[in-house]
């Protein structure tokens, strides 16, 4: 098979042996000005070229059009003719009885015509305009004509070829670019990975499946790899600077290849980013799952530096930050809660999810505005090729997603939606709380993208979801986000890719107290609008991003109304509070030598906390207390209170071994936004806050380093990574802090700096009948606040110093799958009480231990999981497959949340509720229409 | 299912070491038409320990006015008339400033802060409202039940104009008639004091006040039960307080299990105005208040509550035949009651 790539122009010759192809390009050769605006490519698939050095002589029986003439000597004989600008239609080929060599030929039918050619070894000819022929051909010039013909001779060995004579620019490295997309679906795949064999030279794709190379002209092997996919290995000419497009084929559902590789073949040693996870959804598949359902955030959850309070806790914890120092993006989209259900599942719907990435600490410096990681999820369009269904139903859930073509190959839509429908089932618990508790959610995506032409493209994302929980007709919360995202891509020449979004943005909580005497619905939430505009510049050593990014956010507080007719609770408002947040950032990559990579970037930000906004004002705006109120004013300009910050970001590779690097990275981050809450776990009713004149914002630096070594051809991929961050004006709260719908919240808050420190084990086995991974994390998460447990550095609520998972996955054959998960890691530190004393006769009061200074139990679990998937046949329609899992198979009872019990005047008891206190089973049935 | 799942059981964690060892010295000062001075010396108790009359070994003074008084027996109130005690001690009522010193016998001196006996504003009036109110039962089922709201209205402002906070300690007495056990000898009738509702700390800071005075502020939120089927008189004691004596005792509020559920906002450290002189550092626990207290008093009338009785229509308890034997029950009758 040979291919010849135009410029965006593919065409198969196969057994096809002349072939015109009309196409605009330009080309520049050295020494000569020939500029080829259109081409007539002739050239042949079969025949013995060699190197021929022997004028080829031939008999013209006829007189025939020179045309004609080119392709019947084309077809027959092993030469190939170039014809550039050059009508050729009214010239003929006079009848030579006796055999004439070619150039005798062609030199007498083009006597009289404008055109001329060049006769490079007697088998290669070029026919062009005279005036632009030129004998003074550079040495390149004729080799990149041999590297053509050469190309040609190896049909058989598949080699694919890049580029065109017409193209060499010989004062420049070729660039080699393209995309690298899914076989099946014509998706885009992020982050595979092309290594070239002979000089080790790689590249990995972005979030739009783009590439880029710079080769010099020759053969090369290429290895293209993808978590999921089936590595494609084959042989490549470059000739010019060409694209060279990709697709790979998946290795069918997992169960259908024994060997999966989780990542691509020694990425992690490879990139420069240093405290990166990436996860696919096709390696959350290997996980047991709580109710079978696989979840994003589960899978970072095992990740070293990645944790979470416990069950029912919302978000997770990176690398001993707060939950809410975690920018959770949907594409461009910011989510403010990304969990449902207590923290069960998240709202990220694997379905409709291509990949996850997160960066820990040292993200690039286009993200930012949270202090400790990143993550992006990247959603993917919609079948452009076919209709496809895929859906999956549990005990309690059920998903179903459908994408399709609207017009093939241009628009295509996917829509998804995910449902509870647990309550029918608590119905039926013979437990009176559990019968009056309710608890549901939903979520809902669709994509519609369509594609201008082969280098742009328009995408329509729009994300809904709502939760409801209510335990016992007590206590409970609704909440729900809203998301809608118009992004444009565009690219530009052969480097350059704009990217620009308009996104929207809407979290509205609700928490629902006892109803009757005190009850009470507290209302709060979060609304932005927000734009960026990023250019991203690929040259193959230099990969770069420039872009500017404003939000606008308004944040409602809290207002609280009464719940029912005998509430006694005061109704109160608070006015909503506008701030904006703009980014101009500037990163970019750079492959120094093979072993050397560096990353660096820039990153300012500055953020107005805009008026009007009535607000108190005090003696000592540094220290904002009740007792120093001065009064209440109202903020009448635009921009009460604005702050600007410098971020820089760095990081780099350094290659030890082909297999090993050492990699080391900084990046200075700030935080506008916080969630504040007092509450001893973390819920979906926690209020953000913006920075004000009284709240700053915080910032931190973040250290990381690391050793990555890759074994056994890839089959073990380890690392060892350290990191440290400290953080400014990190703030606590007062002890009996009020935080509810208080106007003054400044005052509760105490200030002062934080600091996390840990180090990272992770052993990954990637291949075999065994495979699984192991990684275990060591790190201290502590702030030290003026006006807390003496101003001495104490524990965070999430400082879990000793953090282990290991997944292993026991491959019986290629339906079925056995695996299993442990988690082990230290109780997270709690106040309680230590002693109680009395206070005259007629009440004691608790002794609460200093803040953090106790420790709940341990937390351990282990989950199984078995899957039968689908049979043998890959070409199976209708792929189904079952999965039987029980998690916490001992029944660990793991503490949720830890408080005391008094009855009367007896003495207190400190109770543990466990969301999940026994062993959990679980069948989820999966299905996949192709 | 997740709910189905779940589970709540008792455990045990690993108090820091010392931990029952903390001092504990509380004391106030009331002022009615008697001064009450009380204080106590000891230590903290561990969670599930009871409480023992420990204390501290040493003296305990009561210091007016820079000048020590009174040496104190830890656990005892000393009872004195106002003007006969400032006709003996000097001072001025509502200018004099009292503080503890706990000397111990080992040479370490606590001492807590100077406080002032704030004037107590003059309540007004109570009353009381019937209300339905859901609740979950002890059979886990959701019932809804009468419930008695008992409301205070008063000034916050104090005769000489200060803006106080304030505590109510609320307390009750039920009439409890006999069932005609025997045949010669007529039903009796007991008082029985209601001391539930004062484990209840009810504080108000001032600065939560927005105005002068708090009309209908609920104090009190008890069953509507057969307490209530003769007749019940609410006893009100209202006490001033300093701010920061306020700000104690809503922590010892906030502090109480019964306050809290798993969403709760965490308790923190309670706070002290008593230091150890020598070590600054040690972490003292207890308070030392002073406050000046007036009483107000509430029947409510039976049909008020809507409650009959239901107790005692036949012999179905041993007080039906003998009420004298319910706690803190006494056969005379208070020369309030007008029931």
């Amino acid at each position: 098979m040979l291919k010849w790539f135009g410029k965006k122009t593919e065409v198969d010759l196969m057994n096809t042996r002349i072939i015109l192809l009309i196409n605009k390009f330009w080309k520049r050769a050295l020494d000569i000005n020939v500029v080829l605006s259109t081409l007539i490519l002739i050239c042949t698939a079969q025949g013995t070229y060699g190197q021929n050095t022997d004028t080829l002589k031939l008999e013209v029986k006829s007189t025939q059009i020179l045309e004609d003439f080119i392709v019947d000597v084309v077809a027959s004989h092993p030469v190939s003719i170039y014809v550039v600008d050059s009508d050729l239609s009214e010239l003929k080929v006079s009848s030579h009885e006796k055999p004439v060599a070619l150039d005798v030929i062609l030199k007498a039918s083009l006597e009289n015509s404008n055109a001329d050619f060049i006769n490079y070894r007697n088998y290669f000819y070029i026919i062009a305009p005279k005036s632009r022929i030129s004998r003074r051909l550079s040495s390149d010039f004729f080799n990149a004509l041999e590297e053509t013909i050469n190309s040609e001779m190896n049909q058989n060995e598949l080699v694919q070829t890049v580029g065109s004579l017409e193209m060499l620019d010989p004062n420049m490295t070729p660039e080699v670019s393209g995309v690298i997309t899914d076989a099946e679906t014509g998706e885009p795949i992020i982050g595979g990975t092309l290594l070239v064999v002979q000089n080790q030279l790689g590249s990995a794709t972005d979030v739009d499946g783009n590439y880029t190379l710079e080769l010099p002209p020759g053969d090369y092997d290429i290895q293209v790899q993808y978590i999921g996919y089936l590595t494609r290995s084959f042989p490549v000419k470059v000739i010019s600077g060409g694209t060279l497009n990709i697709a790979l084929e998946k290795s069918a559902v997992l169960l259908d290849e024994v060997v999966v590789e989780a990542m691509a073949k020694d990425e992690n040693v490879e990139s420069a980013d240093v405290g990166v996870s990436r996860l696919s959804t096709k390696e959350l598949e290997k996980i047991p799952t709580f109710l079978g359902e696989i979840d994003i955030v589960k899978g970072l959850l095992l990740q070293p530096g990645v944790s979470t309070i416990g069950e029912g806790a919302t978000g997770f914890n990176v690398r001993g930050g707060n939950v809410d120092q975690n920018l959770v993006m949907v594409d461009e989209g910011i989510l403010f809660n990304p969990s449902h259900a207590l923290g069960f599942f998240s709202s990220f719907n694997p379905d409709v999810v291509n990949d996850a990435l997160l960066y820990k600490g040292n993200a690039p410096s286009k993200y930012g505005g949270r202090l400790a990681s990143v993550l992006n999820i990247n959603l993917r369009d919609g079948n452009f090729d076919k209709f496809r269904l895929k859906g999956g139903v549990g005990l309690v859930s059920g998903r179903l997603t459908v994408e399709a073509p609207i017009i093939k190959n241009k628009t295509s839509f996917i829509a998804s939606g995910r449902s509870t429908y647990s309550n029918w089932l608590l119905k039926r618990v013979p437990i009176p709380e559990v019968q009056d508790s309710r608890i549901s959610f939903y979520d809902a995506n669709f994509r519609l993208t369509h594609r201008f032409n082969e280098k742009s493209n328009v995408n329509l994302s729009l994300y809904n979801s709502g939760d409801n929980f209510l335990y016992a007709n007590q206590f409970g919360f609704t909440y729900g986000n809203t998301l809608g995202e118009l992004s444009y891509r565009q690219i530009i020449g052969t480097k350059f890719l704009s990217t620009s979004s308009v996104v929207f943005g809407n979290y509205i909580s609700n928490q629902l107290s006892e109803t009757g005497f005190n009850g009470a619905d507290l209302t709060t939430g979060i609304r932005y609008n927000k734009f960026k505009e990023n250019i991203s510049y690929n040259s193959g050593a230099l990969s770069m991003d420039i872009g500017i990014s404003s939000i606008f956010y308004s944040v409602n507080p809290g207002n609280i109304v009464p719940a029912g007719e005998n509430s006694v609770v005061a109704e109160t408002s608070l006015s909503e509070e506008d701030a904006i947040e703009s980014a101009l950032y500037l990163g970019g990559d750079y492959k120094i030598n093979s072993r050397l990579t560096v990353s660096a970037g820039l990153r300012y930000t500055y953020y107005i906390f805009n008026g009007p906004q009535e607000m108190y004002t005090y003696e000592n705006e540094e220290q904002p207390s009740i007792s120093t109120i001065t009064g209440r004013a109202n903020f009448e300009n635009f921009v009460i209170k604005s702050y600007g910050h410098l971020q820089p970001r760095f990081s780099s590779r350094l290659r030890l071994t082909p297999t090993s690097s050492l990699k080391l990275g900084y990046a200075r981050t700030v935080q506008y936004l916080n969630q504040i809450s007092n509450t001893s776990t973390p819920t979906p009713t926690n209020i953000w806050q913006l920075s004000t004149q009284y709240i700053e914002p915080k910032t931190a630096h973040n250290f990381s380093f690391g050793y990555f070594n890759n074994f056994d051809n890839n089959n073990w991929i380890t690392s060892l990574e350290v990191f440290y961050r400290n953080i400014d004006r990190l703030f606590d709260y007062k002890d009996f802090a009020d935080l509810v719908v208080n106007d003054h919240i400044e005052t509760e808050l105490l200030y002062g700096i934080g600091r996390a420190a840990g180090v990272e084990l992770s052993i990954n086995k990637q291949l075999g009948k065994v495979n699984g991974m192991l990684n275990y994390t060591y790190s201290r998460s502590q702030l030290k606040i003026e006006g807390i447990n003496n101003y001495q550095w104490y524990s965070s609520n999430f400082d879990k110093p000793h953090d282990l998972s290991l997944v292993t996955n026991f491959v019986l054959n290629k339906r079925h799958q056995f695996s299993f998960n442990f988690s082990y890691s230290t109780g997270r530190p709690v106040t309680l009480p230590i002693n109680r004393f009395q206070l005259g006769d007629h009440h004691s009061a608790l002794n609460f231990s200093d803040r953090n200074l106790i420790r709940i139990p341990d937390y351990h679990r282990l989950d199984v999981a078995y899957t039968i998937g689908q049979g043998l046949r890959k070409s199976k329609k209708f792929k189904t497959s079952w999965t039987f899992s029980v998690y916490n198979v001992y029944g660990r009872a793991n503490a949720f949340s830890v408080y005391l019990i008094q009855r009367g005047s007896a003495s207190p008891t400190i109770n543990r509720l466990s969301i999940l206190g026994s062993a959990f089973p679980s069948v989820t049935f999966n299905f996949e229409l192709i | 299912m997740i709910l189905f799942f779940s589970c709540v059981d008792q455990i045990q964690l690993q108090s820091p070491p010392g931990a029952e060892d903390q001092v504990v010295i509380e004391g106030y000062v009331e002022r009615g038409s008697d001064y009450i001075f009380y204080a106590r010396t000891g230590y903290a108790e561990s969670l599930d320990g009871v409480f023992y009359n420990e204390s501290l070994p040493g003296t305990i003074e009561l210091i007016m006015d820079d000048d020590p008084i009174l040496e104190m027996v830890s656990g005892l109130r000393y009872k004195i008339n106002v003007q006969q005690f400032h006709s003996i001690y000097g001072g001025d009522p509502n200018d004099s400033a009292f503080k503890l010193r706990v000397t111990t016998s080992d040479g370490v001196v606590y001492e807590s802060t100077e406080q002032k006996v704030l004037s107590v504003p003059k309540p007004e009036s109570m009353r009381v409202e019937l209300v339905e109110k859901e609740f979950v039962n002890s059979a886990g089922n959701v019932e809804i039940d009468d419930f008695v709201e008992l409301f205070i209205t008063t000034p916050v402002v104090n005769d000489q104009g200060e803006k106080v906070s304030l505590r109510w300690d609320v307390t009750g007495l039920s009439l409890f008639i006999e069932y005609p056990c025997f045949p010669l000898i007529p039903p009796k009738s007991c008082y029985v004091k209601d001391s539930l509702a004062i484990l209840k700390v009810n504080v108000l800071n001032s600065e939560n006040v927005g105005g002068e005075k708090l009309t209908d502020f609920s104090i009190d939120f008890t069953d509507a039960d057969e307490r209530f089927a003769f007749g019940y008189y609410y006893t009100v004691v209202q006490k001033s307080l300093s701010d920061e004596a306020a700000i104690f005792w809503q922590q010892v509020k906030e502090s109480n299990p019964e306050e809290q559920d798993i969403f709760s906002v965490a308790p923190g450290s309670l706070s002290t105005n008593i230091k150890n002189l020598n070590n600054p550092e040690e972490k003292v626990l207890g308070f030392f208040y002073t406050s000046e207290v007036d009483t107000i008093r509430l029947g409510v009338r039976p049909d008020e509550s809507g409650r009959q009785r239901d107790e005692c229509i036949q012999p179905n308890t041993d007080a039906c035949c003998d009420c004298i034997i319910l706690r803190n029950s006494s056969y005379e009758r208070p020369s309030y009651w007008q029931f």
